[in-house]
């Protein structure tokens, strides 16, 4: 009886240390969907069309940006008389009014100025007190959705807009690059996340034909589709865009991504910016998750939606902190237990995260090269310093198991059992204290004299811990039930296409 | 790539009008091939992977 047990614990946990490679096999698959992409798109099914489209940019305190904004819209390679500019002011405080009465007055029957006397309700709320006045004209046929500091490429609208032309289609997205000039190593660990993020999963999602989420700063919808969800975008989360997006699709259409239709868009400066934003995403991740906890892997009640790729695709994210968290916990345990057993796994689990680290990042410069020669360093670098290290001990074992013992001999320093065994445990624990490690550079970064040790906090745990460490405490705020509070992410407009 | 209405010889020696693509159209043709290439990407990376594991296999021999 005590020998079953101690094989079904054992067994318990080898499941458990396995479990922690369900994000990487889940990227590896979704990595390996976007080749299909390359005969299972939308481009055969557009067509040259060019609705009369309301563009909708909500803008708060933007008064230094919005000009520009609103002129580089109308500048866009689309016809002239099929595009408006509607910017909703959230009651600004500084000269956004004014630069906007001159643009209107600049572009008569173009650009409009929609003002609400009391904002701060966030986003959404703006959105939809301007697509009610929108609404309620006949004029447009699709509305784009945008961001007050985002930069359009002169033919982004126009690639967007002819899916429309497909009445199957209720929305498009674009790929957002991150366009911070200079970029510092945050915006270049931006850069490379987003082509993971959106031009790679994106792509693959269009595969599966279930989109996760339209990008905030460029989603263009059908004026039907838009009115068949209500004419207005969710209020009742942190995740308007999500809901959006899973709404559209809910109604039976199709939401696609165009990965050639690209904007630009200026993303947090530092640490405590991107914690704010990501936190607000994570969150709104969490609720998303909850509201359609009937949906997931239930194919009977959504085709798509309902998918197994897409619910594993959807949960590795999600869960990725309790995956990490469960694996390290189980490896240690085994250590004491069951030795050789967690050796044996521990080297199963970094082999294949070594294979999705190479895949992933070769093939995420190759799908964009341009934005690789920015960010190759921290494309390189995102999983951190310490993990490719560990990487690289499991793929040349002679390395930490000969040479390096050696060299330590050789230099006078301790190499004995005790320090194998401390680094042994160091190993296995990293997959959770990474995270800790990235969060501490967050709490330095506001420590005056110590924030210039932030970066490197970051690279030695990783950019993708960083964002383990924020979905964690999403769940926190969650199940704490925190105020749902829509910060916005301060910009500087300092973006430029590159 | 000739201008509209251009003739152009095929190698049957029929001589048939040029017809050039509308720019919607070469910018779709663009798109499309990026879009075919990735696949072929994707099979370089994959085999690149491929040759490490292969030469960590042979390395730990």
């Amino acid at each position: 009886m005590t020998a079953l047990l101690a094989h079904g614990g054992l067994g318990l946990l080898t499941l458990i240390v396995m479990a922690g490679a369900i994000p990487l096999l889940a990227a590896f698959w979704q990595f390996a969907l976007i080749g299909a992409h390359g005969v299972r798109n939308h481009l055969g099914a557009v067509a040259d069309f060019t609705p009369r489209t309301a563009i909708v940019v909500p803008a708060w305190n933007e008064g230094a940006v919005v000009g520009a904004t609103v002129e580089r819209l109308l500048a866009m390679d689309y016809p002239r008389e099929a595009l408006r500019v509607y910017v909703v002011d959230d009651a600004s405080t500084d000269a956004t009014p004014q630069v906007l009465q001159a643009k209107q007055r600049e572009h008569p029957g173009c650009v409009f100025h929609v003002r609400r006397d009391r904002g701060g309700e966030g986003k959404a709320h703006t959105l939809n007190h301007g697509l009610r006045t929108i609404l309620a004209d006949d004029w447009c046929e699709a509305l784009l959705i945008i961001d007050a500091d985002v930069l359009f490429e002169d033919d982004t609208l126009r690639k967007l807009a002819r899916h429309l032309a497909d009445p199957h289609v209720g929305a498009v997205t674009a790929y957002i690059k991150e366009g911070s000039q200079p970029a510092n190593y945050l915006a270049r660990f931006i850069g490379f996340e987003y082509i993971t993020a959106q031009a790679a999963a994106r792509r693959a999602q269009n595969v599966l034909g279930a989109m996760a989420c339209l990008a905030g700063g460029a989603q263009l919808h059908s004026r039907t589709s838009l009115e068949a969800i209500g004419g207005r975008i969710d209020t009742t989360s942190l995740a308007e865009d999500t809901f959006t997006t899973f709404m559209t699709q809910r109604e039976g259409r199709r939401a696609v991504f165009d990965g050639n239709a690209v904007v630009w868009a200026e993303e947090p400066a530092d640490i405590v910016g991107l914690w704010k934003q990501r936190l607000r995403w994570a969150r709104g991740n969490v609720q998303v998750t909850k509201r359609y906890r009937w949906l997931w892997f239930r194919r009977d009640r959504d085709r798509y939606l309902g998918g197994f790729s897409f619910g594993v695709f959807w949960f590795a994210i999600f869960l990725m902190p309790v995956f990490m968290i469960g694996a390290s916990a189980s490896l240690v345990t085994l250590f004491f237990v069951d030795f050789p057993l967690s050796w044996m796994l521990f080297h199963v689990l970094w082999i294949t995260n070594a294979a999705t680290y190479l895949f992933v990042t070769l093939f995420s410069f190759a799908i964009d090269p341009q934005t690789a020669r920015r960010t190759w360093r921290e494309g390189l670098l995102f999983p951190g310093v310490v993990a490719l290290m560990i990487i690289v001990a499991t793929c040349v074992p002679p390395l930490f198991d000969r040479w390096v013992p050696d060299l330590l001999r050789a230099l006078g320093l301790p190499a004995g059992h005790a320090v194998a065994r401390a680094a042994t445990l160091f190993v296995y624990v990293w997959l959770s204290t990474s995270m800790l490690v990235a969060w501490a550079g967050k709490l330095l970064e506001t420590r005056g004299r110590w924030k210039m040790l932030s970066p490197l906090f970051v690279y030695l745990a990783g950019y993708g811990p960083l964002l383990c460490a924020i979905t964690l405490a999403s769940y926190v705020y969650e199940a704490r039930g925190a105020e749902m509070k829509w910060d916005k992410t301060e910009k500087t407009g300092k973006v430029a296409m590159a | 790539m000739g201008q509209d209405g251009e003739d152009r010889q095929g190698r049957d020696g029929l001589t048939r009008p040029e017809v050039c693509p509308t720019p919607f159209e070469a910018e779709l043709r663009r798109d499309r091939r990026f879009e075919h290439r990735l696949l072929l990407k994707e099979a370089l990376v994959l085999l690149v992977i491929a040759l490490l594991v292969a030469a960590r296999v042979l390395l730990v021999r």
